[in-house]
């Protein structure tokens, strides 16, 4: 077939479809405000999560005289441990420093003892998305049956609230996803279908004259993906506002291009093979 | 060489026995009119021979191929070796008269297009409506087009549904001559029509009598 014929027919069903951009268009610009709503709202309070799961911590106190060894298989033990990202060793003279830098007007205060009356401890930095304030207790409890654990003190238990909002904001993410890529091909396909009704004639004629299925569906096909790549880029363009402002990673930018694209090209198919037939 | 056969073919629609046992043999190069009242089933016969519809019932082949084994490649190379009048014209009213006639060209993706579309517009004198649209044209010139879209492929068998109704009757005899030339190059043409006058312009055409679905040889 010769180019100029082939990208006529692309010029012609452009034209009539050109009626309906107007539509597409507000449709497309109403949703992809919808999805940046729920992609910044997940974003947002993934954010928020992930700057304060440092907060989640136990602070394991240990008695006074626990040998050497035994705190050496007691860390061997935590750091195996799936809920401990990570421990630190807070020693005497460290424990010292800690509270003169948290507690600097009652540095005098130790002074009065003989000796450094701070207990040794652990820090430990916990996985929250492991975690539930239920297991978290039960975890506590756990290292307080050890005989030379002292006392155990949790800290940030707030970061299980961030990452349930987190959790519900990412469902509705994905959920308003699935239903945007729903709607989205019932746009499609509505607009293809009415751009296949008004060219009816063309391709009933075309059929029995001899035209083979390629040759009809393929200007459609082109007309779609140029307008699926025409409204993604658009989309994205929308989309991106978000991406610049929190951390997300580039290539999920082309998801929605490449889903348009292919979605487009399935209904053209369908749309005209239902139509010949 | 049989290049249309019917064999006891029945074609039902929406429940209405439009053809009964209708049985036909057309050999090659043959000259047919197809005659008889509106609504007689001329129409529906001619849909059949270009696979728009397909028999309820019986056997039929179209150069050789079988209707009922016939598979979707086969009927576009069948579809490609027909030149067709439709009834309704079928013209794109959104095209001009040379794109209109240039269709079943750009399908067979050939190289002489303009020259061949030129010269069958000519033979029919609209060739100075070449770039008109075809909603523009009058009934009378719309049907030339159509006429000139199925010689335009200079096709193995011509199929025309009453395809002088709306011709001038001084411009009908010019253009019976044209299928008859067309006829003398080896092209089958099967035409119907209830108008005797085109049917007495060519001696040596078979005529077939349509009435009430079913054929008899006149």
């Amino acid at each position: 077939m010769r180019i100029g014929f082939f990208f006529g027919e692309v010029r012609r069903i452009y034209k009539e479809a050109f009626a309906s951009l107007v539509f597409i268009g507000i449709t497309a610009l109403f949703l992809s405000v919808l999805l940046n709503l729920f992609i910044g709202g997940y974003v947002y309070t993934n954010n928020i999560t992930r700057r304060n799961s440092g907060y989640l911590k136990a602070r394991v106190y240990l008695k006074e005289d626990t040998p050497h060894a035994l705190k050496d298989v007691f860390a061997l033990m935590l750091r195996y441990n799936p809920y401990v990202d990570s421990l630190k060793f807070i020693d005497k003279k460290k424990a010292e420093m800690e509270f003169q830098k948290n507690f600097p007007e009652f540095t005098d205060l130790i002074r009065l003892f003989e000796s450094n009356p701070l207990p040794e401890n652990y820090e430990l930095f916990l996985n929250y998305k492991l975690l539930n304030p239920k297991k978290l207790g039960n975890f506590k409890k756990a290292l307080l049956n050890f005989k030379f654990v002292d006392e155990v003190y949790l800290q940030g238990l707030f970061v299980f609230r961030l990452y349930l909002l987190e959790k519900i904001a990412y469902f509705l993410l994905i959920s308003f996803i699935i239903v945007f890529f729903f709607i989205l091909s019932m746009i499609t396909r509505g607009s293809i279908r009415a751009a296949v009704e008004k060219k009816k004639d063309l391709i009933k004629v075309y059929w029995l004259l001899g035209g083979n299925t390629e040759d009809i569906i393929g200007p459609f096909q082109v007309a779609g993906l140029i307008s699926g790549l025409l409204g993604s880029i658009f989309a994205s363009l929308v989309l991106y506002l978000p991406f610049a402002f929190f951390t997300v990673p580039v290539w999920t930018l082309g998801i929605a291009p490449g889903f348009t694209m292919f979605t487009i090209v399935i209904v053209v198919r369908e749309v005209i093979e239902l139509s010949i037939n | 060489m049989k290049e249309i056969l019917l064999k006891n073919v029945y074609f039902k629609k929406n429940g209405r026995l439009i053809l009964d046992d209708i049985n036909l043999e057309i050999e090659t190069g043959e000259f047919v009119f197809l005659v008889g009242p509106t609504g007689a089933g001329k129409s529906s016969l001619l849909k059949l021979l270009y696979f728009e519809e397909y028999p309820t019932k019986g056997n039929m082949s179209i150069m050789g191929y079988n209707a009922k084994k016939i598979n979707k490649k086969t009927m576009l190379v069948v579809r490609k070796s027909l030149g067709i009048v439709f009834q309704d014209l079928r013209l794109l009213n959104d095209r001009t008269a040379y794109d209109n006639v240039a269709l079943p060209l750009e399908i067979d993706r050939r190289h002489d297009i303009h020259d061949r579309v030129h010269d069958v517009l000519r033979k029919l004198g609209i060739l100075h409506k070449a770039s008109s649209y075809a909603h523009s044209l009058s009934q009378g010139e719309r049907q030339k087009v159509a006429i000139a879209r199925a010689l335009v492929r200079r096709p193995r068998i011509f199929i025309a549904d009453e395809p002088t109704a709306h011709i001038y009757r001084s411009e009908k005899e010019g253009i019976i001559r044209m299928f008859m030339e067309l006829n003398s190059e080896g092209t089958t043409c099967i035409i119907a029509t209830h108008d005797n006058n085109i049917v007495d312009m060519v001696p040596y055409a078979i005529r077939i009598h349509i009435e009430d679905g079913r054929v008899d040889y006149l």
